[in-house]
Formats: structure tokens, C-alpha cells, sequence
């Protein structure tokens, strides 16, 4: 058997039939289901689990409830997992962080010697100088600082998220949550509540604290509440969950294992107890020195001796509730120091003097005495208490290897600080004590400053019906609560007992010690929020839960302030540490994948995102990228092309003011567009800059479909349903992007291939350039546009989306013996440029108006108005750029620009390019490139500035271009309107 | 049902007919598609979907209209309007989801019968036109969840309070599931919570496997459209292809 550990009745959590074997520091380890890794290595006498954060005392549990840095490990690639709360599993296999050479040998021990030399803020005011030094020191430093190691490249987890609801959300599963959860529950049996515990089980303080000498009493409510709330069916207990934020509204993301619960609630009831404080004195950071309910954990729920000898300082009754519990372990209590001033009359402190335990009123534990390497307690000096924070000279010493404190508490009122609650400090009490909550708050328990457990349960069942009743679920009247507050406050006023030699820590997470804080005050970092970030106190994985209480107080005295006067810093979620993966839950990343999609992949595409969807780049993979597409290019010039084209944006405009909608919301003009003709579509916005192009089709009087382009059709119609519902014309807009497919048949041949597949006549004069229609092509219905991007004899095909693939099929079949081969984006890209096509976003910018682009030729001059209209004649005479085409001077050497490179003029960014590629057609490079309107004139000459500048840095090459007319290819269009 | 030649036979193919394929779909003739009719055992997928399942509706037929009047117009066509967010089973089983006070949704039931949207395609004409077809069929495919566990599934993916008791049958939830939007109907298949989910039809993949992904967890599976017809209260006759 383990040498800590004790038999049943203790270890209440523990199943002592379920051993578990596991690994610390590569050593074989052994406890049961339901231990910690700090219990079960406890209970084997392994007490130090990690070496402190600046100067590498050998550290070991403090709170047995995660609520300090001392029991951060490492699992696996998991770093700073808290052993005091992380349950053992077969085969885990746990490491102590930030060591140089192991746990018990950590070279960097030899810090602690040095703290004269490393004062509050040091790393601020040391390594900056000369300038540019921290560069140099910012490494060393952090590798020295560090906690846990994350691996970079770890596989990727799977987390998630799920909505929940509730009317009544309770978070703490004490006996406070309990019966608030009840109360709220028994309110009807149609209300929900939600309970979250963030321990394994129920109970909370029932688990393992005492309200009475004879020990029964926990265990009797906790049997009483926990069956009762297990029997309410409209009670959900999340347990080992915690609840990490409060946002507006009641939502709470509760996290359990790898997944979110968000959590909406219409009302919350905050029972989430206390965090016990220490009791600052010099050593008070030793293996050993632990709170008294760390003690009580250890022994009532994992079975676990804390020592053998103890000396217990306390201020309430919870320090002789702890001296029984670990009598009751067979801890010998050497002593027990009440920090009052006067011997308190409850039963506890009856029972603990009646074992025989001496008892020092008005005295403190002023020094822990250490055993060599600081490696646990060996001592504890206990003084009479002669001031705040002074004591006698004379001490007693009383050896001893367990030092228990109990001597207050902090409210865990996080939650409520993120909703905007007040927790102003009480003098009298010494505690933090809650103010005004938000509506639909309530706060139970500890949390709200209530200690004796019928009160906590009163008012937790008070919280319970207030909570129901904001929920909607009123019923009688509310519960009553009584006014008991126990003999005296939890709380001492003034725990902390600064000592000459310091090492008395006030931070356990930083390592700061009373000295730490004063000096900076005395630094002129006087406020509480300066301070806090000097000292960085509080901003370690604890977040202040252990010492923002006796900080605040030291920043008070320092500053001659009371604490409320010094205030608090701002508490935001989340209340402990979260994991990024748990934030980013599943990740859904939206895909839209055209009804030929699989063809594509068939054929060897390389595919693309275009916004969600994918399309065919290019149809080949790897380095004969440029080849294939020039291949494709070339069978369009010359053959017959097929490209997808299903991803194009798709709107219906339709009703007796279809065109007055038309020719307000496109920049040309639309009423006079004859029924069976497309027409192009130029969108601006109301400073004219161009949003979004396309073609409207006109099926009817009153119908255009509308194309968009990919990425700026939900925009488009969104405009559209604003302006429709400012200007209540009889219009309907309608998206129907997905439920058609599209491709684009183009090239000399197309026509041929297309005519094998319809009865359309298709001929120049039956169907010409611009013309529409709609027929049935391989017995799909079609709307077949006679429009081209790719300056060739082509058409468009729209059909019903789940019609495509067969569609695709068909075609490819028909044209197979005419050497019909698909193409890809990169492609149309590069024959729309021959073509001197605009691409809107690419070849457009969130500043171009159509004057830049060269696209006045789309502006109705006649037309009193549409959008963008205004800003546009507005900007007439001021165009200072615009977008022309290029070709490369000889003597470019191969350097070809790319998209975005500068035009340079007189030294200084002219422009830019915006498209430009190597045309297998022309036999060379083109492009189009925004330069200064002055330089616009066909034939001018520019620089642009390309990659390769060779190895001096700082020159960049460029290359000469000049401006040439467009199009490129085909002036006079002869072969798109074949 | 009738067994049918497979989805890639035909003009009309969903866009999952690959999944369901690569799952041994056996195939049954609707609206000119191949629909997965069973995977396996009609009977256990039945017993299956009574807990979690999700199914490949997109075959069914349906349709949209979409406009100032379309209440006016649609009610004078003998439609059973709802409020919006509502939906209501006509005679011939059809669903009208209304999904504003100007646009409504039709859905056939699964036994395909459309004798609704027909008589309402048939009568509408462009003249004088007060509202618009939208074209549902190809716009949306159509999922169905199906199984007293689809709330908690639904709830990994849509923040939508979807359990029985806070969303009744017959209730339309317009909303984002998995970051797609998405027109969700609480359709019960008899006694049964149900779930009709449409979503853009090239999204579709992308849907099927969020939801394939959320209801591992509580075991479900894929079923065809013999489980749900099972679920309903009846087998469905049908013509093969």
C-alpha cells in the first residue's frame, strides 16, 4: 500500500477497485480511478511536481483545487495541465515542466540564490539597454521562464461545440448550486435547469470540508442533495464542466473535455464557492505548506495522508474543521495558531482542544523551516501577533512537515465580474463581499460571502426561486434566509507577516513576494492596474485567485488607501484556461462543389477556391502547369473549348418594374434592351466605384436573369433587397446561383458541337452575338446566352444544377471527335486578357471607378440616375489613373511582372499591374496595369518594378513597357460574333 | 419499392448520389432521379431512424413562388397558408412552408406526390404575374434527420433550439446550420421527430458530412427513403425507372 494512503471511509472520490498505473518523470506510479495525479502521487509521497516559474523552488500542491501554478504538468504534448484536478489514466505519462535537468536536479534552482539581483520589473529595466539588446536577451529568458512545451506540430484534435439551453442555469454543484437547482426545478415541471460542476461529481464542499465536530454532517447533505437533484428530471448536472465566462444575455460557454457547450440561459444562479487564501509568511511556498481545505481534499476525497506532523494557523473555523480531518488521518497537530485575538467558542475549536491540541490565540506561523534543497517542511515558527503584520520576536518551533492554513477567502465571483457584478471589500469582514448583479443573476454560497451550511442552503434555494421566477416559473413566495454568518468572518484582515529575508510569496505563480509588491508601488507604479502589470501579479495561470486579495491590501497600505479606495482590476473571461482547439470547436469551413465537379477530378484538375467554391485551375498537375495552360488556350483559339462555369452569380429580376430596377441598380441602360438580347451589366456603388459586373438577359418584358460574377453575387442581391425595399418598386429579386449549372462551349468548332446536341437554330442570323434563348440542349432544359469572355465563338449554357453533370457529358461526347477539351480559370484568365476583358476585384480595386478602368463606355449619359451616378460626373476631371494596356519593351530578359507589381515613375509607385501573362497566341507577354492618367497615351513608355532584383538588397529589377491599344487580340471581334 | 437503374443514367442526379453509392444504395425511380431507397435492411433502417438518421431527399419534388402577392395568389390556388415560419400538409401531403409573407416553399411528402405543385406550376403565368417561381428543386437539396436524437445533433451545427418541446411540428427554423443558410422544418414521419433540411444544392457534400460527423456520436446512420416511408405509417408504391 502507498505510504499516505488511508483506508476507507476516507477517499470518498476514489475507486479502490480500479488500480490505475502511471508514469511522472518516466517513473512507474500507482492509484485508483478517481485520483488525481496530485493525490495519487501524494499518496506515494511524491509531493513536488514542479519548480516555480522565476526562480525554481521545487514546488508542490497548495490548493489541491488547481487554483495555483504549483501543479501545472505535462501530459503527453498537453501543456500545463493542473495535477491537482487532472484524473490518472493507464498509461499517461506525466512531466514536470520548466526544469533543466529534471525535477530534483533543475540546474536553474541556483535563480533562487540570486532574487537580491532579479527584482520586480528587472527584465524592464535591465535588458533593454543599449538599444536593441533585448533581442539578444528575449530568448534566454523565455527558454528560462517557461512553463510547458507545445508541439508545434502535433496532430490536429478534434473538438466541437453544441448549443444548450436552459431556463435556470446553476453554475457550482456545492451544496449552495444544489439547492438552488432544487428550488428552480421544483418550480414546475416544465422549466429546465442546467447545473455545472466542474468536479467529477457533485457536492462541491460536501466532498470534503466539516460543519461539525462530529464529521457527519457533510455526508448527510451531500447524500440528501445529490439524490435529490439525480431524481428531478428537469435537472441537467454537467459535471466536469466548467463554466469559463458569462456573456450577454446569459450565455455561457461551458467547456467539458474537447467540447463548448454554449449555453443560453434566461437566468444564472452563481454558486461557484471560494478560493481559500494564503497565509503569507517567509517559506509559505514549501512541499508541505498547503490550505486547510487542500488537507481536506486530500484525505476525505482521495484517501490521502497529507503528513505526519502538522501545525495548523487559521482564523476561522475552517482551520479546526481541517486540524480535525487530519487527526482524523492520523496527522499529528502539533499546534494550532488562531490568528483571533480571542479563543473561539464553536464546537470545532471545543473538539479540536479536547484531543489535546495545544492552541495559541493571537498567533501566527511566521516561518516555514526547510528541508535541505527546499525539498518540504521540516519546521514551522509560531509568534504572538503584536500588529498588522508584525509579530513578537520570540517564536516557538514546532517540527513538523505539514504546514495548514486557513485563514480566508476570496469569492470565486468571476462570473459575475464578467457580467458587470460589484464585489465591494467589506472592512468588518475583511472579504470581498457581492454588491449589485445583473438582472437575472443570483449568487449562493461562499461565492456571496455565506459560510455556515444552512445558510448556504437557504440562500441557495432563495437564489433557485428568484431564478425561476425571472425564467417565468413563479410559484409562492420566496424561501427565507437566515442571517447567521458563523461566530466571527472568515476572513483575517491582515494575513500577510512580511519577513526581513523575504521569500514570504504573495504570488506563488510569479514568484512575488511582499517586497516585490511595496517596490513597486514605491516605483511610481502606485495604481492597482500599474502595479499589476510591473509586477505581473495576477497575470500567471491563476489569474489572482490566490493572491489578488492580499495584493490589493499591500497596494492599499502602500498607496495610504482603504481597499476599495485602491479598487480592482477589470476580471474578463475566461475564468481558467481554455484550449485554442476548444475555442475553434469543429471548424466548419463551407464547400461548394458544381455539379461537374468530379469530372474535373477525373480529368486531372488542378482545382482552386473561389470563395467557397472550387473550380478547375488548370486541367494538369505540376510543372507543366504553364504548358497545359497555353495547350488549353490554344484548343480554344483554335477548336473548341469547355469551361464550368456553374459558379457565376445567377439573379431573376422579374415584374412590371423589372427595368426601372435594372437601370437603377447597373450603370447602363436596360428598359429598351429587346426581349431574346443580353446585355453587360456595370454595377457601382454610391461613390461610384465599381462593385460588380455580368450581363442581364431579357426573357420578358418583365424578367432579366442577371449573371454576377462569383464572389460579389451575394453583395449584388443584397444591394438589390435594400434598394427594392427603400424604393418599393413591383419587382422581385431572386438568387438563384445554385440552382443552375453553367458552362461556356467556345472556340470555332463550338457552334458544331452544340448543333449536334439541339434543335436550336444556331445559326449567325438565327441566333446572333448578344442573342438568348431558351431550348433544350441533349434534353436538358437550357438558357443558352450567345456571350463570350474569351473573344471566340461561344456559348453559355445555364441549366438546372442537377442537370449539369449529365450536361457536361453530353457535350464532352458530342464533341469528342472535334477534340472538345475542357479549360480551366487560368486560362479564361489569359484569353479574356488578349481579349483586354476586365475582371472586377482583380483588374478593379475598392477605389476604381469606371473613368480609371476605361469603362465610360458603360455609363448612361442620358439617364438622370443610377447608383453611383452622381460620384461619378462628380469625378470627370479628375481621373488620375486609369487602366491601360501593355506589352514588355525588348530587353526584359524573361521577367515577366506579376499581378500587383509597381509602376515606378520619377522614383516614386505610379501604379500598378493587375494582369499580365505570357500570351501563346501574341507570342508575348501583355497586360494591364493601372499608370498615371498623364501617361496613359498609347505608346508611352513605363517602369515596372519585378522580383529578381538580384542579391544587393535593395534593388529591385525593372522592366520597360508600353502602353499599346485594346484589345489585344481580335480588335474588331470578328471572331466572337462569327 | 421498386428497384431502378443508378444515378448516373439519368439527367438528373443529386449531388450526393456518389456518397450514397459508395454506401450500396439501392435505387428506386423519383422525379426522374435515382433515390437511394434502402442501404441495406428497409426494416432495420427503420428501427435505426427512430433514434438518428439522416437520408438523401433530394430527389423529391418541390418548388417556390416568391413575391409581392404571393399570398393572394397562391391562396386563390387553393392553398392552405400558414404564418410565415409555418407549415402546413395539404390534402395531397405537399408541405407549404410559408418563409415570408411574399414567398412559400413546397415540399411533396416522401411518396413523391406532388399533385400540388403541379396544379400550382400549371397555373401560374408570367402575364400579369403578381409573384415568381423559384426554383427549389435545384437550388436546394433536401436532407431529412430524422430520430429523437436529430435535436442534439442538430444542436452541434445550428444554434437554433430545435427539441420538440421548443419547436413544434410544423415549425420552420431559416437559419445557419454548419455556416451554411438553411431552411429547417420540423416534419414529423409519423410518430417519429423529423427533420427536413434544405440547403444550397452545391453545398450539399459539404452538409452531409457535418451531419455525418455530428451524429456519430449518437450512432446514427444513413437510411433511404423506404425508412422514413416505414416511419410515416405506410410503403410507398412507386414506378420504376
Amino acid at each position: 500500500m502507498s505510504r499516505n494512503r488511508l483506508d476507507a471511509p476516507h477517499g470518498l472520490l476514489i475507486d479502490r477497485s480500479r488500480p490505475i498505473a502511471f508514469t511522472f518523470d518516466g517513473k512507474a506510479r500507482a492509484g485508483f480511478a478517481g485520483d488525481t495525479i496530485t493525490s495519487a502521487l501524494w499518496a506515494e509521497d511524491v509531493k513536488v511536481v514542479s519548480r516555480s516559474f522565476k526562480y525554481h523552488r521545487p514546488r508542490a500542491t497548495l490548493s489541491a483545487a488547481g487554483h495555483d501554478a504549483n501543479s501545472l504538468v505535462q501530459i503527453g504534448d498537453e501543456a500545463n495541465a493542473p495535477a491537482d484536478v487532472r484524473l490518472i489514466e493507464d498509461g499517461m505519462a506525466v512531466e514536470a515542466q520548466n526544469t533543466f535537468g529534471g525535477l530534483e536536479r533543475d540546474r536553474a534552482q541556483i535563480l533562487d540564490r540570486m532574487g537580491r539581483f532579479l527584482p520586480v520589473g528587472f527584465y524592464y529595466k535591465a535588458f533593454y539597454k543599449p538599444k536593441g539588446v533585448w533581442k539578444r536577451w528575449e530568448p534566454a529568458i523565455r527558454h528560462l521562464a517557461g512553463l510547458g512545451k507545445v508541439n508545434t506540430g502535433a496532430d490536429r484534435g478534434y473538438f466541437d461545440k453544441q448549443y444548450l439551453w436552459a431556463d435556470v442555469a446553476v453554475v457550482g454543484g456545492g451544496p449552495a448550486g444544489m439547492a438552488a437547482a432544487l428550488e428552480a426545478a421544483g418550480s414546475s415541471d416544465d422549466i429546465e435547469v442546467v447545473l455545472i460542476e466542474e468536479n467529477p461529481g457533485l457536492g462541491g464542499s460536501l466532498t470534503y470540508a466539516r460543519f461539525d465536530a462530529a464529521g457527519e454532517r457533510a455526508a448527510r447533505e451531500r447524500d440528501s442533495l445529490v439524490g435529490a437533484v439525480e431524481a428531478k428530471a428537469n435537472i441537467r448536472a454537467l459535471t466536469g464542466a466548467v463554466c469559463n465566462g458569462w456573456f450577454a444575455d446569459h450565455f455561457l460557454p461551458v467547456i467539458r473535455g474537447d467540447r463548448m457547450f454554449k449555453l443560453r440561459a434566461r437566468a444564472v444562479v452563481v454558486a461557484t464557492g471560494s478560493y481559500e487564501q494564503p497565509l503569507v509568511f517567509r517559506n509559505n511556498d514549501l512541499p508541505g505548506v498547503m490550505y486547510g481545505s487542500a488537507a481536506q481534499r486530500l484525505v476525505n476525497r482521495y484517501g490521502v495522508r497529507p503528513g505526519h506532523r502538522a501545525v495548523v494557523a487559521t482564523a476561522n473555523p475552517d482551520g479546526y474543521a481541517a486540524a480535525l480531518d487530519l487527526i482524523g488521518a492520523g496527522v499529528e497537530v502539533a499546534c494550532v495558531a488562531d490568528l483571533g485575538a480571542e479563543r473561539p467558542r464553536h464546537e470545532l475549536a471545543g473538539a479540536v482542544a479536547d484531543h489535546g491540541v495545544p492552541i495559541a490565540v493571537g498567533a501566527t506561523v511566521c516561518e516555514a523551516l526547510a528541508k535541505p534543497r527546499l525539498n518540504g517542511v521540516e519546521g514551522a515558527r509560531v509568534a504572538r501577533i503584536v500588529g498588522e503584520g508584525r509579530v513578537a520576536d520570540r517564536h516557538d518551533t514546532f517540527e513538523c512537515d505539514t504546514i495548514v492554513s486557513s485563514i480566508g477567502w476570496q469569492p470565486a465571483a468571476n462570473l459575475i465580474w464578467h457580467a458587470g457584478g460589484r464585489t465591494p471589500y467589506n472592512d468588518a469582514t475583511a472579504m470581498f463581499e457581492i454588491g449589485a448583479l445583473p438582472a437575472g443573476m443570483y449568487a449562493a454560497g461562499s461565492v456571496a460571502g455565506c459560510f455556515p451550511i444552512d445558510t448556504v442552503i437557504e440562500q441557495g434555494r432563495a437564489a433557485g426561486w428568484s431564478a425561476a421566477r425571472d425564467a417565468g416559473f413563479a410559484r409562492g413566495v420566496a424561501p427565507s434566509v437566515g442571517n447567521d454568518r458563523g461566530e466571527r468572518g472568515q476572513n483575517h484582515p491582515w494575513p500577510i507577516f512580511e519577513h526581513a529575508k523575504g521569500k514570504d510569496f504573495v504570488d506563488f505563480d510569479e514568484d512575488l513576494q511582499v517586497h516585490d509588491l511595496d517596490n513597486a508601488v514605491r516605483e511610481g507604479y502606485a495604481h492597482i492596474e500599474l502595479m499589476k502589470r510591473f509586477s505581473t501579479c495576477g497575470m500567471g495561470p491563476s489569474q489572482g485567485r490566490h493572491s489578488w486579495l492580499n495584493a490589493v491590501r499591500l497596494n492599499a497600505r502602500a498607496n495610504g488607501l482603504g481597499v476599495n479606495e485602491a479598487g480592482m482590476t477589470t476580471q474578463r473571461p475566461p475564468y481558467t484556461a481554455e484550449k485554442i482547439g476548444v475555442l475553434a470547436g469543429r471548424g466548419f469551413e463551407p464547400r461548394r462543389y458544381t455539379s461537374m465537379h468530379h469530372r474535373h477530378e477525373e480529368a486531372g484538375a488542378t482545382m482552386m477556391l473561389a470563395g467557397p467554391w472550387y473550380r478547375p485551375e488548370v486541367y494538369g498537375k505540376g510543372s507543366d502547369r504553364d504548358a497545359a495552360i497555353h495547350a488549353e488556350a490554344r484548343n480554344v483559339r483554335e477548336n473548341v473549348g469547355l469551361i464550368d462555369v456553374s459558379t457565376l452569380g445567377g439573379l431573376e429580376v422579374r415584374g412590371p418594374d423589372a427595368g426601372e430596377m435594372m437601370e437603377r441598380m447597373y450603370t447602363w441602360a436596360y428598359k429598351k434592351q429587346r426581349v431574346g438580347r443580353a446585355r453587360y451589366t456595370l454595377m457601382t456603388d454610391m461613390t461610384g466605384v465599381i462593385t460588380d459586373d455580368g450581363v442581364a438577359c431579357r426573357f420578358h418584358d418583365e424578367h432579366y436573369y442577371v449573371t454576377a460574377t462569383t464572389s460579389g453575387v451575394d453583395g449584388v442581391y443584397r444591394e438589390m433587397l435594400f434598394w427594392n425595399a427603400q424604393w418599393r418598386l413591383k419587382v422581385d429579386v431572386t438568387n438563384v446561383t445554385g440552382a443552375f449549372s453553367g458552362v461556356n462551349i467556345a472556340g470555332p468548332r463550338s457552334r458544331e458541337v452544340l448543333a449536334r446536341l439541339t434543335d436550336e437554330d444556331l445559326s449567325a442570323e438565327g441566333f446572333p452575338y448578344m442573342g438568348v434563348r431558351m431550348a433544350a440542349v441533349a434534353g436538358v432544359p437550357c438558357r443558352l446566352l450567345r456571350v463570350g469572355f474569351v473573344g471566340e465563338l461561344g456559348y453559355e449554357l445555364h441549366c438546372p444544377a442537377h442537370s449539369g453533370e449529365a450536361l457536361w457529358d453530353a457535350i464532352m461526347e458530342a464533341g469528342a471527335d472535334r477534340g472538345v477539351r475542357p479549360f480551366g480559370v487560368e486560362c479564361q484568365r489569359l484569353l479574356r486578357l488578349e481579349k483586354g476583358h476586365v475582371i472586377v476585384s482583380q483588374d478593379t480595386d475598392g477605389l476604381t471607378n469606371p473613368l480609371e478602368a476605361g469603362m465610360d463606355w458603360a455609363l448612361a449619359k442620358k439617364r438622370p440616375f443610377f447608383i453611383g451616378k452622381r460620384s461619378i460626373d462628380l469625378q470627370r476631371d479628375t481621373v488620375g489613373r486609369r487602366l491601360v494596356g501593355f506589352e514588355l519593351e525588348p530587353g526584359a530578359g524573361g521577367r515577366i511582372p506579376k499581378e500587383c507589381h509597381l509602376v515606378i515613375g520619377d522614383g516614386e509607385i505610379a501604379g500598378r499591374v493587375t494582369s499580365c501573362g505570357y500570351s501563346p497566341t501574341l507570342g508575348k507577354a501583355i497586360g494591364l496595369a493601372y499608370v498615371q492618367a498623364d501617361r496613359a497615351e498609347e505608346g508611352t513608355v513605363f517602369q515596372v518594378r519585378v522580383d529578381g532584383g538580384g542579391a544587393k538588397a535593395g534593388r529591385a529589377a525593372h522592366v520597360a513597357c508600353r502602353v499599346v491599344p485594346l484589345p489585344f487580340f481580335d480588335p474588331e471581334n470578328a471572331r466572337q460574333e462569327l | 419499392m421498386p428497384e431502378s437503374p443508378g444515378p448516373a443514367d439519368r439527367v438528373r442526379r443529386s449531388n450526393l448520389y456518389r456518397v450514397s453509392a459508395a454506401l450500396d444504395a439501392v435505387w428506386t425511380d423519383v422525379n426522374g432521379f435515382a433515390c437511394p431507397a434502402r442501404y441495406g435492411d428497409a426494416a432495420d433502417e427503420a428501427d435505426a431512424a427512430r433514434g438518428l438518421a439522416i437520408a438523401d431527399l433530394t430527389a423529391l419534388p418541390r418548388a417556390g413562388y416568391k413575391g409581392w402577392d404571393m399570398a393572394g395568389w397562391a391562396t386563390a390556388q387553393g392553398l392552405d397558408l400558414g404564418e410565415p415560419n409555418e407549415a402546413r400538409a395539404q390534402a395531397d401531403g405537399v408541405l407549404a412552408c410559408r418563409l415570408a409573407a411574399g414567398e412559400v416553399l413546397l415540399l411533396a411528402g416522401d411518396d413523391a406526390g406532388s399533385g400540388t405543385i403541379d396544379r400550382l406550376a400549371a397555373a401560374w403565368t408570367v402575364d400579369g404575374a403578381t409573384c415568381y417561381p423559384a426554383p427549389r428543386s435545384d437550388a436546394n437539396a433536401h436532407i431529412g434527420v430524422v430520430g429523437e436524437r436529430a435535436p442534439e445533433t442538430m444542436a452541434k451545427l445550428c444554434a437554433i433550439d430545435l427539441r420538440p418541446h421548443r419547436f413544434a411540428n410544423r415549425r420552420i427554423a431559416q437559419t445557419s446550420v454548419a455556416r451554411m443558410n438553411a431552411i429547417v422544418v420540423r416534419n414529423d414521419r409519423g410518430r417519429t421527430y423529423a427533420l427536413d433540411v434544405l440547403v444550397d444544392s452545391a453545398a450539399v457534400v459539404y452538409m452531409w458530412e457535418c451531419l455525418t460527423d455530428a451524429m456519430a456520436e449518437y450512432g446514427g446512420r444513413v437510411v433511404g427513403l423506404e425508412a422514413l416511408a416505414t416511419l410515416a405509417g405506410g410503403a410507398t408504391e412507386r414506378g420504376g425507372a
